[in-house]
């Protein structure tokens, strides 16, 4: 069979002990990434928002051509057409439902029970498509990514999956979210156990105890700087301007009231304080949690395996929190056109912290014809939790 | 060394190969096996280029797997002077992203030009199958609201002068029949100082004070719940509420929230359309004329409306933009001659006049 021209160079000067170690390489230029999403953005406004679809699939295309592994590149096959139909879908069957619960909240009496369980259950039917979408956008993304000219796949129901994430979501609540690492590995679990390169099937077993410790801290540690925030807040906006917010909150009449001239100012510092003490937090979840990202990210290196590859990751809190916090800054500072700057970040940051270990070698993986959705991501686009 | 690669979309290796164009036919050859694959470069097709390498990824259109990936070479430059859909791969592929861009458009003005005539004129027709007994189960939710948050004014002559106007003005089918199970219209004065008149979904209708305050004749009164009859004889309430539902499910979409319960709400601030308020004009002065009430009342007080709100005769929002057609156009074309009886004796017309002013 022919080996491949271009050997790994992490692979040279090891000892032959050492199993071979190759990364994922991307190439991909900012200019180029720039140029697709100007074009993207100018497309989008002009078509009201329709074009997003096919923008993100050129987006996505540049991405998967730039990356390679092995020397062989990834090659993304999904179309605009194909997201663009499963958002129409989602969005028909949510119309529907919505004239439905509004019919029965006009013909039901206002307290009656059928009601309340359908307006109690919609918050769980919500919750169990956020889940429901994250599995079937898996699916549809290693079937649309190819390589070597093998596609991915993935076998397994997306809606049972969402019911068991839906009850580990409401398991880790009841447990005050110390239950969450432990769900939350169930399921990364779930979702690998479930996928396949050709007729390669990914297979881990992961533990979560090397999650606990930098968990609790994290959690614990994000929520007592989270509490001095709201309280340093609260305390800075009632020294300096208490009695003028105490009135403005009041149901003081208008001719005794004597702030009226100061409220825009004080309402303008308020504001501003309140988005201060929110870019804050999320610095400061950030932080907290970056241990346990880390932690998370190489238990899964550790135990996953596709064939008779095995894989391994040199990530830090350093770089999790450099590729998050970075991100963060440069889409808030640039007001969102940094995207592609971001993008890019999140790419090599990737491949940096990817390796596989092995002889990459794929004349034993074939060709496997698993169920292929004919649309994509509709309910990804109606549910994700990072767009609401 | 050859670094074109060929994937056979079989199994994942990576076959370093040449190729050599012949005729119609590329042959992919590896060092072990010169036949390796024949390609018809007619059934071929350009995947992407690669800027940084100057790799073209080819595949094919009769398999959708298969990848051939050819560098800069002598071959790959016969091939594309051979083959100019492969060497105007990128202007094809624009053209067709342009054609495809350009149909969605259309298709997308279609269905929302449909959208909107369905939904106009889908609305009214739909109105008629919907049962009475629906539309009563919505107008006691919103009749109950209305009861709990507004002063009625009730006293006994009051209510029976406009009760009896009621009964002269409403066709057979808006009559209380006990035989029919018809309950008829109930219709109720608020204690609300604009003058105003509202036909509620289950056959409410609601006039303010202020308007029999406003009205200087009885007849006047007639007009405005004759048209108010009007919206009731027309479906509108039930013909409004289809739409509003659908409104209220638009606006959740674009808004992203969900929007349960807003209904009683919307329904509560229930405007007709133009055409629905032209048409109760027409219908409610053939009700007046079927009565045989004196008909002029009706473009008098749109007269006095005017009067009193509309001084700046020509406002600045153009009159077509408007929800209610002008009140100088109303005035106009519900013109009516003097003829038929008055609506009310003095005796009643009084007692309509003092309805809220006993306690």
């Amino acid at each position: 069979m022919d080996q491949i021209d271009t050997p790994q160079p992490a692979g040279f000067g090891r000892r032959p002990a050492e199993p071979l170690r190759s990364h994922f390489e991307y190439d991909g230029r900012l200019g180029e990434l720039y140029w697709i999403f100007i074009k993207n953005v100018l497309l989008s406004f002009i078509t009201l928002g329709i074009f997003r679809f096919w923008g993100k699939t050129r987006i996505r295309r540049y991405l998967w051509s730039h990356t390679s592994l092995a020397g062989d590149r990834f090659e993304y096959t999904g179309t605009g057409g194909e997201l663009f139909v499963g958002f129409i879908i989602v969005m028909i069957a949510y119309v529907v439902g919505s004239i439905g619960i509004n019919i029965l909240a006009v013909f039901l009496e206002p307290g009656s029970p059928l009601l309340f369980i359908v307006q109690a259950s919609l918050g769980f039917v919500i919750l169990y498509l956020t889940f429901v979408a994250q599995y079937a956008a898996q699916r549809y993304r290693l079937t649309r990514t190819l390589w070597r000219g093998i596609s991915g796949g993935m076998t397994g129901s997306a809606w049972k999956w969402g019911f068991k994430g839906m009850w580990f979501a409401i398991l880790s609540l009841i447990s005050l979210t110390l239950a969450w690492p432990w769900a939350q590995m169930r399921l990364i679990d779930d979702r690998l156990n479930n996928s396949y390169f050709g007729d390669a099937k990914a297979s881990i077993s992961s533990s979560s105890k090397p999650l606990y410790l930098s968990y609790i801290i994290g959690n614990f540690g994000s929520l007592i700087l989270t509490g001095l925030i709201a309280y340093g807040v609260y305390q800075f906006m009632m020294t300096n301007y208490g009695p003028v917010l105490e009135e403005l909150f009041s149901q003081t009449p208008a001719e005794d009231r004597q702030y009226g001239a100061e409220y825009g100012r004080v309402f303008a510092i308020l504001y501003g304080t309140v988005v201060a003490a929110y870019l804050a937090i999320i610095v400061i979840s950030i932080l907290s949690f970056a241990a346990f990202y880390t932690a998370m990210a190489r238990e899964i290196a550790s135990k996953l395996s596709l064939g008779t590859l095995r894989f391994a990751t040199p990530i830090t809190p350093g770089a999790i929190i450099g590729r998050y916090l970075g991100n963060l800054l440069i889409i808030v500072l640039t007001l969102g056109l940094g995207f592609p700057i971001a993008v890019h970040r999140t790419m090599r940051f990737l491949v940096r912290n990817t390796e596989v270990l092995g002889e990459i070698d794929g004349s034993e993986i074939t060709r496997a014809e698993l169920p292929r959705p004919k649309f994509g991501e509709g309910l990804l686009e109606a549910f994700d939790p990072g767009i609401m | 060394m050859p670094k074109d690669r060929y994937y056979d979309g079989l199994t994942a290796t990576a076959h370093r190969v040449t190729v050599t164009p012949l005729g119609g036919t590329l042959i992919i050859a590896t060092d072990e096996n010169p036949q390796l694959a024949h390609w018809q470069t007619a059934d071929m097709r350009v995947i992407d280029d690669n800027k940084v390498t100057g790799a073209i990824n080819f595949g094919r259109v009769s398999d959708p797997a298969p990848r051939l990936v050819l560098h800069d070479s002598p071959a790959r430059t016969t091939l594309l002077a051979n083959t100019p859909h492969l060497k105007e791969w990128k202007s094809r592929a624009a053209k067709r992203g342009w054609s495809v861009g350009l149909a969605w458009t259309l298709a997308g003005l279609v269905i929302a030009t449909g959208f909107y005539f369905a939904w106009r004129d889908g609305s009214a027709y739909l109105a008629r199958f919907v049962p009475k007994t629906w539309e009563q189960k919505l107008g006691a939710h919103i009749y109950a609201a209305l009861n709990k948050n507004l002063t009625i004014c009730r006293t006994p002559a009051g209510n029976t002068a406009l009760r009896k106007l009621v009964d002269r003005l409403a066709p057979p089918e808006l009559q209380r029949d006990a035989t029919k199970q018809q309950d008829g219209i109930t219709v109720d004065v608020v204690d609300i100082k604009l003058p105003n008149a509202f036909a509620l979904p289950g056959d409410h209708i609601m006039v303010t004070s202020g308007l029999i305050d406003l009205a200087t004749s009885p007849d006047m009164v007639s007009g405005v719940v004759a048209h108010e009859i009007g919206h009731l004889d027309l479906r509108h309430p039930t013909q409004s509420a289809i739409s509003n539902l659908g409104i209220s499910a638009t606006v959740s979409i674009i808004l992203g929230g969900s929007s349960v319960g807003d209904i009683a709400t919307l329904l509560t601030v229930m405007s007709y359309s133009r055409k629905m308020e032209h048409e109760a004009d027409i219908r409610g002065l053939e009700l007046l004329k079927a009565a045989g009430l004196r008909a002029d009342g009706m473009a008098e007080f749109f007269k006095v409306m005017k009067d009193k709100f509309d001084k700046d005769a020509d406002s600045i929002i153009p009159d077509w933009l408007q929800s209610h057609p002008g009140l100088k156009d109303r005035a106009d074309y519900t013109k009516a001659e003097a003829t038929g009886t008055t609506a009310m004796t003095d005796a009643e017309w009084q007692s309509l006049k003092d309805v809220c002013k006993v306690k």
